[in-house]
């Protein structure tokens, strides 16, 4: 069961949230992948598809807003697998939306290894940025909880690096 | 945690389906966004690989964009896909003609 020790400050939780809450909203309409993807041409099939997507982004968006809240007055948090999961996959569509609306300048690689400089952000990117960078290593440490016997996964930057 | 029994694309018999029909196969394309570490996790809750498979797929999409995940009759493709998107992955289906 994942147990995470987290220590935020109210005023990055906020700025956390300003990002989160209004994509967490747009979640409840829109998936964040792509669906060109979905196998058929059918018409009834494609909205079956896009709402059981959107009903578990409902379910998992506002998991991660609960649990997000709740790191104000809790130091310690203890999730079930699924807690996990749940975080997981919403944190993985916030992440995807941010790209989508505000990182979409930077090219995959520099996102990919975390190389976009602080520097070079705009005002009205920086909190997206921050909140990227966040609940991507809030995922790597929910996914080492639930992998124990995870690999090292350093060593394949370090290989890529090479 | 999303399973198979919740999804609206099951169907309870597929005991119709064509044995000698070409497989689908269920492709994961790469993305900038999520992590290699989340993509193993995935791998293995979706699909049921163990660490080595999944880490060998999850490798094979990051290095050379995509990886075939599975392959064999559509309804179950459908449904790995479907499971894939849930979790944010870019999968597609593709038949192998």
């Amino acid at each position: 069961m994942p147990k995470l020790s987290i220590q935020i400050s109210p005023h990055f939780l906020q700025a956390l949230m300003d990002v989160v809450e209004p994509i967490e909203q747009r979640l409840h309409l829109q998936v964040a992948i792509s669906l060109d993807s979905v196998p058929d041409d059918d018409e009834l099939l494609l909205e079956a598809w896009r709402d059981s997507l959107l009903e578990q982004l409902r379910e998992d968006g506002e998991y991660l807003i609960h649990l997000l809240r709740k790191m104000l007055s809790e130091e310690s948090l203890t999730l079930t697998d699924e807690e996990a999961e749940s975080t997981l996959r919403a944190a993985s569509a916030i992440r995807l939306k941010i790209r989508e609306v505000f990182l979409s300048r930077f090219s995959e690689e520099a996102l990919e290894r975390d190389q976009v400089d602080m520097a070079r952000l705009g005002p009205e990117e920086r909190k997206p940025y921050l909140c990227f960078m966040f609940l991507a290593r809030f995922q790597e440490a929910l996914v080492a909880q639930l992998m124990p016997d995870f690999y090292d996964f350093n060593e394949l930057f370090e290989e890529d690096e090479d | 945690m999303s399973n198979m029994a919740n999804n609206p694309f099951t169907e309870s018999d597929t005991s119709t389906s064509v044995a000698t029909e070409a497989p689908w196969n269920v492709i994961v394309l790469n993305d900038p966004v999520n992590l290699m570490s989340y993509v193993v996790l995935v791998f293995r809750r979706v699909l049921g690989f163990d660490e080595d498979t999944a880490r060998k797929h999850m490798l094979e999409v990051h290095e050379e964009g995509r990886s075939i995940v599975w392959g064999g009759e559509r309804e179950k493709a459908e449904n790995y896909v479907h499971e894939l998107h849930k979790w944010q992955l870019n999968a597609r289906l593709e038949h192998d003609a």
